[in-house]
C-alpha cells in the first residue's frame, strides 16, 4: 500500500514537473545578444533580406541575427507587440500588419531626429540626401505630434496589369481612359479571342476575397486624377467625412458602376483569391488585373504551386507583362497613379534600438538597394538608381516599370497613412456592385455609407 | 486528518489520494486554460482595450454589447450559423443512422465493414485546413473548378460560381461531409449494446426493418442520438468558422457566408471595426455567441429529453 502510494505521488509529481516545465520552454530562450528581425515573406519575396541580414552579421559577429522569415509571421509576432515584447526591426508589408494599433499605442521609433545626421553605411551621404522626404512615412497623432515611423526602401503602385504579346497578337490597343474602357468589351469581342474554355474573356479580373485589390489599383488612381492633395488626403484618412459625398467621388463611383454593368469583369472572380485570380488572367480568362508590382516575382511562384495547371510554367515563359495606370480616368484627365512606399520599422522602446538604427543605414548601401530592387522587381525608394551597369539579371518588367514611374506624362501622386474601418467597408462596396448591385443601390447611397463609416470612426 | 467518508462510497484513502493528484492537476490546467482567459475575457469585453498592453483601456459598459446587438452583420451570422447548423443536424442524423444501420444490420463481412467504417471515417482524420481546401477547388468558378468541369461536360462553357451564389448550403454540406465518421462509430457502438432478441422477437411479429428501425434501434439508441444533436449544436455554433474562413475568409457578399466565429475574428480588427477598441468588441461578440450557443443547447438538451419520455 505505501509503496503504492509513492507510485502514485512520484507520477504526480513528474507530472508536474513536465507541465510546467512545457509551461517555462521557449519562454526567454532567445539569447540577450539576439537581433530579431520580422520580415513578411510575401509578393516581394526574401532574397535581398537574406542578403542584407548576411552582411550584417558578418559585420558583427558578437550577435546574433534572428530572422522570423514567413508569410505569417506578422501573425506570429503580433501577441510579442501586444505584449511589449516586439522584435528589433520590423519590415511593413504584408497581411496581419497591425500598423494602425502600433501608431495609436506609441509604438514605433520617431526617427525624425535621427534623420538628421544619419548616414548610409560606409558613406559620408546622409540618408536624406538618397530618398526624397516624401517617401518618408509620417503619422500625426490625435494631439497634432508628427513622427517619421517608416524608413522607404521601395517604390511601389497599384496599377492594371496585361500580357503584351496577347494584346499585339489580338490586335487590341490597353484602355487608356474611361471611353477606351467602355468600348474594350466589344474590342475584345469583336477579336475573336477565346480562352481555354472557348467563351470571350473578360475585360478585368481581380481577386474577390481581397478586393482591396480593386480598390486600389482602378478606382483610388481616378480619384487622384482630379489632382487635387487636399481632397485626395482626405479621402485616404478619411479625415473628413464629408468628402466622401462630393461630387468628384460619387462621379468615380457612378463611372465604376456602369463599367460593371457591362458585363466586364469576369464571372466567377468573387470567390477568387489573389493566386488563383492571378492564373486566371495569365490563362487569358481576362484581359487586365490590378495589382501590385509584385505580379512578376509571385506569379513565377504560383505556376509552380498546388493551385496551378499544367500549361501555367509554359504561359509565364511567353507572357510580357505591362502595366498601365487605371483607365477609369476622364478623358481629359493626366493617366494617373497612386504610389506608396515599402518601408520598414523599428519599436519605440526596444532593448536593441542602436544596433537596429545601425542595420536601418545599411539598407540604403548601393549594393543592397539594387539588391531590393532587382529581387523585388519594384522600384527603389532611393533616388536615381542606375541599375543599366548592374551585374544583377535585371528583369524586363522591373525596367519597364522604372521607366513607368518616371514617365513625366503621368501624373504621380503619393499616399501616406490609413483610412481605417473605411477600407473594409469600401472592399465591400466594390463586391456588392461586381456581384449586380442586389440591393439597388445608387452611386451617392453607397458613398454616404462610407461617410457614414468614416464619420463612425472619427 | 480524518478520511472524507461519503455514505454509500467505495472510495478508500488511497484513492482519494489518485483522484486528487490527478483530478487536481487536470482542475487546475482547466482553471488556468479555460476558466480564467473566459472570466477575463468578459472583464475585458467592458473596456474599450484594442489589445495593446502599452494603452489603459476605459471602462465603457455595456457600449460594446450595444455595438455588437445593433449591427445587422451580426445578426446576419447567427442566422448562418443556424442554417448550416441544422443542415448539418439532418443530414449528419440521417447519415450516421443510415450507415451505422447498414453496417450492423446489414451483416457485412469482417472486411467489408472495416471498409466502410475507414471511408466514412477519414475526413474526420484530415485536418479542416485540409478539407476546406479540396472542397474549394472542387466548387472553384471557372472550368478549373471540379464542379465546373463536370458539368462543363453536358453544358459548354458551364461557370457558375459556387462559393458566391451559394455559399452556405456548400459550407453546410462540406462541413456535415467531414463530421458523419466519428458519430458513425459511436452510433454502431449503440446499436450493438441491442439486444439480438428484440429483432427476432420483432421478426416474428412480422415487423419489416423499418419498422425495427423506428421501434427498435431509435429509442436504443435515443440517448447517442441527443449527445449527438447535442455535439453538433454547440461544435457548430461558433466552430463554423474554420470552414467559413477558407471558403470566404471576409464573410461574403454582404455578410452572406458571415457566421459568428468570424464576427469574433474579422471586427476584432481595425479594418472592420469602428470602435476605439476592436479587441474589446470581439470579445463582447464572443460573450453574445457564448450566450446564444449555451441557450439552445440547454434548450435542445431539454427537448430530446422529452422526446425521449414519449419514446
Amino acid at each position: 500500500m505505501k509503496t503504492r502510494i509513492k507510485a502514485l505521488l512520484l507520477s504526480g509529481v513528474l507530472v508536474c514537473a513536465s507541465g510546467l516545465g512545457l509551461v517555462g520552454c521557449g519562454k526567454d530562450d532567445v539569447p540577450s545578444n539576439a537581433f530579431e528581425v520580422q520580415i513578411y515573406a510575401g509578393g516581394y519575396g526574401t532574397k535581398m533580406w537574406e542578403y542584407v541580414l548576411e552582411e550584417f552579421q558578418n559585420d558583427h559577429p558578437d550577435i546574433e541575427v534572428i530572422p522570423y522569415m514567413d508569410n505569417t509571421v506578422n501573425t506570429q509576432m503580433a501577441q510579442r507587440w501586444r505584449s511589449g515584447n516586439p522584435p528589433d526591426f520590423v519590415f511593413l508589408d504584408g497581411g496581419g500588419l497591425d500598423k494602425d494599433n502600433w501608431l495609436k499605442s506609441g509604438l514605433l521609433y520617431d526617427f525624425s531626429d535621427w534623420l538628421k545626421t544619419a548616414k548610409v553605411n560606409g558613406s559620408d551621404e546622409l540618408i536624406t540626401d538618397v530618398v526624397d522626404s516624401e517617401m518618408f512615412n509620417y503619422y500625426t497623432d490625435s494631439k497634432g505630434n508628427t513622427i517619421t515611423y517608416g524608413m522607404p526602401l521601395l517604390k511601389s503602385s497599384y496599377g492594371m496589369w496585361y500580357d503584351e504579346n496577347w494584346f499585339t497578337e489580338n490586335e487590341l490597343s490597353v484602355p487608356e481612359n474611361y471611353t477606351d474602357l467602355m468600348s474594350f468589351k466589344n474590342a475584345i469581342d469583336e477579336s475573336g479571342a477565346k480562352t481555354n474554355g472557348g467563351n470571350t474573356p473578360a475585360v478585368l479580373c481581380y481577386p474577390g476575397q481581397y478586393s482591396g485589390y480593386l480598390v486600389q489599383g482602378f478606382i483610388l488612381p481616378a480619384l487622384a486624377a482630379y489632382n487635387d492633395s487636399e481632397f485626395f488626403n482626405k479621402i485616404v484618412l478619411a479625415s473628413d467625412p464629408k468628402v466622401f459625398e462630393d461630387e468628384r467621388f460619387v462621379d468615380v463611383m457612378q463611372r465604376f458602376m456602369d463599367f460593371v454593368e457591362g458585363g466586364t469583369v469576369m464571372s466567377g472572380t468573387l470567390s477568387l483569391d489573389h493566386t488563383t485570380s492571378q492564373l486566371r488572367w495569365l490563362r487569358h480568362d481576362a484581359a487586365l488585373i490590378p495589382n501590385g508590382l509584385w505580379l512578376r516575382g509571385e506569379l513565377e511562384r504560383d505556376v509552380k504551386g498546388d493551385s496551378a495547371q499544367s500549361g501555367d510554367v509554359t504561359a509565364f515563359s511567353k507572357l510580357k507583362m505591362r502595366y498601365s495606370p487605371s483607365p477609369l480616368v476622364k478623358d481629359d484627365q493626366t493617366p494617373t497613379m497612386v504610389v506608396t512606399t515599402v518601408s520598414c520599422a523599428i519599436p519605440k522602446n526596444g532593448d536593441k534600438t542602436d544596433l537596429a538604427l545601425e542595420f536601418m543605414t545599411y539598407l540604403y548601401r548601393s549594393d543592397v538597394t539594387e539588391r531590393f530592387a532587382v529581387y523585388s522587381d519594384t522600384p527603389s525608394a532611393v533616388n536615381n538608381l542606375d541599375l543599366s551597369q548592374s551585374q544583377l539579371e535585371v528583369s524586363d518588367v522591373l525596367a519597364y516599370t522604372q521607366s513607368v514611374l518616371s514617365d513625366p506624362d503621368y501624373l504621380q501622386v503619393n499616399k501616406d497613412g490609413s483610412w481605417g474601418a473605411v477600407d473594409g467597408e469600401f472592399n465591400a462596396i466594390v463586391n456588392e456592385i461586381v456581384d449586380g448591385n442586389k440591393q439597388k443601390l445608387t452611386a451617392l447611397q453607397f458613398c454616404q455609407r462610407l461617410k457614414e463609416k468614416a464619420q463612425e470612426q472619427l | 486528518m480524518k478520511a472524507l467518508k461519503i455514505k454509500n462510497s467505495n472510495m478508500t484513502r488511497s484513492r482519494w489520494i489518485f483522484a486528487g493528484i490527478f483530478g487536481g492537476i487536470t482542475l487546475v490546467i482547466y482553471l488556468i486554460f479555460c476558466v480564467y482567459p473566459l472570466l477575463d475575457s468578459i472583464y475585458m469585453s467592458f473596456f474599450n482595450w484594442n489589445g495593446y498592453y502599452a494603452i489603459k483601456p476605459d471602462w465603457i459598459g455595456f457600449e460594446n454589447y450595444k455595438g455588437v446587438l445593433t449591427d445587422e452583420i451580426f445578426w446576419r451570422a447567427v442566422k448562418n450559423d443556424f442554417i448550416i447548423t441544422l443542415i448539418k443536424e439532418v443530414v449528419i442524423i440521417f447519415l450516421v443512422v443510415l450507415f451505422a444501420v447498414t453496417l450492423t444490420r446489414f451483416k457485412l463481412n469482417k472486411a467489408e465493414s472495416a471498409f466502410y467504417k475507414f471511408v466514412f471515417y477519414i475526413p474526420n482524420i484530415l485536418s479542416v485546413i485540409i478539407i476546406g481546401t479540396i472542397w474549394r477547388f472542387i466548387f472553384l468558378s471557372g472550368e478549373t473548378g471540379l464542379m465546373n468541369a463536370f458539368f462543363g461536360l453536358f453544358k459548354d462553357g458551364f461557370d457558375v460560381d459556387w462559393i458566391t451564389e451559394y455559399p452556405i448550403p456548400i459550407i453546410g454540406f462540406v462541413a456535415s461531409w467531414c463530421g458523419v465518421g466519428l458519430f458513425m462509430l459511436t452510433m454502431i457502438a449503440s446499436i450493438n449494446q441491442v439486444s439480438e432478441e428484440l429483432y427476432e422477437a420483432a421478426k416474428v411479429d412480422g415487423a419489416g426493418e423499418m419498422k425495427q428501425l423506428w421501434y427498435i434501434t431509435m429509442p436504443a439508441v435515443w440517448l447517442q442520438v441527443t449527445f449527438i444533436v447535442v455535439s453538433i449544436l454547440y461544435q457548430s455554433l461558433g466552430g463554423n468558422f474554420a470552414i467559413v474562413n477558407i471558403f470566404a475568409p471576409t464573410g461574403g457578399i454582404r455578410g452572406n457566408s458571415m457566421v459568428m466565429g468570424l464576427y469574433v475574428y474579422l471586427y476584432g480588427q481595425s479594418n472592420y471595426a469602428t470602435v476605439p477598441g476592436p479587441v474589446s468588441f470581439s470579445y463582447a461578440a464572443a460573450v453574445i455567441m457564448l450566450i446564444i450557443t449555451a441557450s439552445v443547447s440547454l434548450f435542445v438538451k431539454y427537448l430530446m429529453g422529452k422526446v425521449e419520455e414519449r419514446l
